[in-house]
């Protein structure tokens, strides 16, 4: 059972009471479920209005349904993974705010009509999206690391090169790091899915990256530069090759911590020495650790 | 007119030999059967995801690509060939520990745990350490876990009975009254496509040879609310005829199985969908938290396990009075079949298959035969009145032959609607159409029938005796 308390004025904390069921849980339209919290569930406020009064949900568990119009927050470090009806994986990092939404996208019988008889009609191009079929690839553009949209990874503060890769858009791409005030410190054009960023000054703080299709489509991303440094592993420090040890560390590290660390595990391996690995390979394993 | 009563008998008698055929499972799953399966997957597909109904909702605890990478010893480490025993048994336990009000109906684990472990001696003294407090335990559900027989020759044996291999479990398993073994086989038309799942089979162990029931007939029997619904349900025969089957001919395999309702689509990309709600009057509400009301929930297993091991607190809400499904859309175990709704999981297939026993009161039934013989008619009936309108207007054509506006497109189309083939054919296609309506609706009293291809045996045999009348 949630275990939400009404509390937040006398008059429902009264009619709580009065009705017996301070404390217990209430039917809400669920929208989707809690699947991780990486910190402390205390940390984690879900304020849910309860017949027009908001209530407080404390320390929600893992496997909790969330409802419509839930508001929830996760304070300081912690942060929580959501499944949501028609909206897939949601993750809510330290000091966001995110507003569950209604569930939308069900399934309708005229669009099961339309699915089947498109099936019919075309058996062998059903397995490729309309999207494909009618425009060529490059529709679907965004970033390869699918968690980067989401918010919550960092990277290691510090002047360094970056590396942004994209999937499908038209090029050129062009992918710039704006600081918290909004103002441009990074910017580069690639006729390339993998954008490199020569020298990005990243001082501790939150960073927007935008990138941009000829389009034009546009993404934002954001990222937090910290001081500290990764978690290193040190099973891999007697591999002689530089290359291969730093794709062990890096595929590592996206395995251990893929909410948090993917990017700088990119960064990593981008940052080591060429020697005949197959990289994009390593890198689509470690997007594929953050791809749910 | 009695050209055209001729006409009407043998069509009607070449029909309803068709219908009478097809009621025969071998002939059904021939090229005779295909226009019944094409209106019947046709049915499926617009319903499918929209049924709600009160049958006790499912939740499937997913074994996927995720929770097998994560579970892996090392990143570049060759893939798991089989989900890790102690996650199972994490899982279990979680399930086990349960408050009474809260626990699923049935638990089914769509596992193979007689095959190698992935995670060696340690995972299987776990599982096995599971699988005894589960049994010790009088308030946990029914635990249906799904095995695989092989045929007696990869033993070095002759028999026709596939056999039945040991397990670490199997001492466990046998004395524990709540857990069963069960097979998850399906059957498959000739185009692979799964329609029916296998009731029961006959397998060799070290007690003799004896039935291992379907893991979806199993679970329905605890899904079941309504004791006088089990009483009656169409399925249960099969429980009969296993001890009989297995005791006359246990090496002859079934050629049909139990048809399987499919109303939930589950491709693999289903993440992110929005299932249908429970019908409120789905008794679960009485005992279990009403927020969430979705049909179906899919949850990774790591989720899980990682909670647990982090020594989380994790809710049961999502596992009161539902269908709980362990299994697995890793690539690891491929277990993906071609469904009429889509290429779905094998776990997959049974949720469809135990809520659609239950949504059916007990599995689909056809529909009396009279009434398939009285919808024969009426489409006879329809033809008839077709080539008699033909005729009359085949009189009407010549003088249109003669008419100055003979050029008149409107003209030429009413010839060629005119077309047996092209009238016969519509009036076939129209029966189909019909047919798919028809099945909408019984499919939610759990009964279906045949249409289709007694419609278009008509439809032939009237534009041959049209040609042949001249």
């Amino acid at each position: 059972m949630a275990r939400h308390e009404a509390f937040k004025s006398l008059g429902a904390l009264g009619v709580a009471i009065g009705l017996g069921w301070a404390g217990a849980a209430h039917a809400c339209d669920g929208a989707g479920v809690i699947v991780r919290i990486d910190g402390q569930p205390q940390d984690v406020l879900i304020t849910r209005t309860d017949a027009g009064a908001p209530t407080q949900v404390t320390r929600p568990r893992v496997l909790e349904v969330v409802c419509q119009n839930d508001v929830i927050k996760a304070v300081g470090a912690t942060s929580i993974v959501l499944s949501i009806d028609g909206a897939g994986t949601v993750r809510v990092d330290h000091n966001l705010v995110y507003r569950v939404p209604a569930r939308t996208g069900a399934p309708s019988a005229i669009g099961n009509a339309y699915r089947s008889i498109n099936e019919q009609v075309m058996p062998d191009m059903k397995r490729m999206p309309w999207n494909v079929r009618l425009k060529g690839p490059g529709e679907d553009f965004g970033f390869a690391l699918p968690s980067l949209e989401a918010g919550g990874q960092q990277v290691k503060a510090g002047a360094r090169p970056l590396l942004v890769r994209l999937v499908g858009g038209t090029a050129p791409y062009k992918v710039e790091i704006r600081n918290s005030q909004g103002q441009v410190i990074a910017s580069q054009i690639s006729s390339d899915h993998e954008v490199k960023l020569a020298n990005a000054p990243l001082t501790p703080g939150v960073y927007k990256i935008t990138a941009s299709d000829s389009g034009p489509r546009s993404l934002d991303a954001t990222v937090t530069a910290v001081d500290a440094a990764p978690p290193a592993e040190a099973e891999f420090a007697g591999l002689s090759d530089a290359e291969i040890r730093a794709a062990a560390a890096a595929s590592e590290l996206a395995r251990t911590a893929p909410g948090a660390w993917s990017f700088e595990a990119e960064q990593e391996l981008a940052a080591a020495p060429a020697n005949g690995l197959d990289r994009d390979k390593v890198y689509e394993l470690i997007e594929s650790y953050s791809a749910e | 007119m009695s050209r055209e009563r001729r006409r009407a008998a043998i069509s009607f008698t070449v029909g309803l030999i068709v219908l009478l055929l097809i009621q025969i499972p071998a002939v059904e799953q021939s090229f005779l059967g295909a226009p019944d399966r094409e209106m019947i997957q046709s049915a499926f597909e617009l319903r499918s995801d929209l049924v709600g109904g009160t049958a006790a909702p499912a939740l499937f605890l997913d074994i996927d690509d995720r929770t097998l990478s994560k579970l892996s010893a090392a990143p570049l480490a060759p893939p798991l060939e089989t989900a890790p025993r102690a996650a199972i048994a994490d899982v279990l336990d979680f399930i086990r520990t349960a408050p009474p009000a809260q626990a699923p109906r049935v638990v089914v684990l769509d596992v193979d745990v007689a095959q190698p472990s992935s995670d060696g001696p340690t995972g299987v003294d776990r599982l096995q350490s599971a699988l005894t407090n589960w049994a010790k335990s009088s308030s946990t559900p029914p635990l249906i876990i799904a095995r695989q027989a092989f045929p007696a020759s990869l033993f070095g044996q002759t028999s026709d009975v596939p056999i039945l291999p040991d397990s670490p479990y199997d001492s466990v398993v046998q004395s524990a009254p709540n857990i069963f073994w069960s097979t998850p086989k399906v059957v498959v038309d000739q185009n692979a496509v799964v329609r029916e799942f296998t009731p029961f089979e006959c397998v060799q162990t070290r007690a003799g040879i004896q039935p291992l029931y379907s893991a979806a007939l199993l679970a329905y029997q605890f899904a079941e609310r309504d004791p006088n619904v089990l009483a009656h349900a169409s399925a249960r025969h099969w429980i009969d005829d296993a001890v009989q089957h297995c005791r006359a001919q246990p090496g002859v395999s079934l050629g049909h199985g139990e048809r399987i309702d499919f109303h939930i689509s589950l491709d693999l990309g289903f993440t992110g969908r929005v299932w249908p709600n429970l019908s409120p009057r789905w008794p679960g509400f009485r005992t279990c938290d009403a927020s969430d009301r979705a049909i179906f929930r899919r949850l990774s297993v790591i989720d899980i396990v990682d909670a647990l091991r982090a020594g989380g607190d994790i809710s049961h809400d999502l596992l009161c009075q539902r269908v709980v499904l362990i299994g697995g859309t890793n690539a690891s175990a491929g277990d993906f079949v071609q469904t009429p709704l889509n290429e779905m999981n094998g776990t997959a297939v049974l949720a469809n298959a135990i809520r659609g026993l239950e949504l059916t009161h007990g599995g689909l039934r056809p529909i009396p035969l009279p009434f398939q013989v009285v919808l024969l008619m009426l489409v006879v009936m329809a033809f008839t009145f077709s080539a008699m309108a033909t005729e009359q207007a085949k009189h009407h054509h010549k003088t249109l032959r003669n008419s100055p506006h003979k050029r008149e497109l409107g003209h030429r189309l009413a010839i060629i609607s005119l077309n047996p083939l092209v009238l016969n054919g519509t009036i076939a296609l129209f029966a189909h159409l019909v047919g798919i309506g028809l099945l909408l609706v019984s499919l939610n009293f759990g009964l279906w029938g045949f249409l289709s291809a007694p419609a278009f045996a008509v439809a032939i045999t009237e534009t041959i005796q049209e040609f042949i009348d001249g």
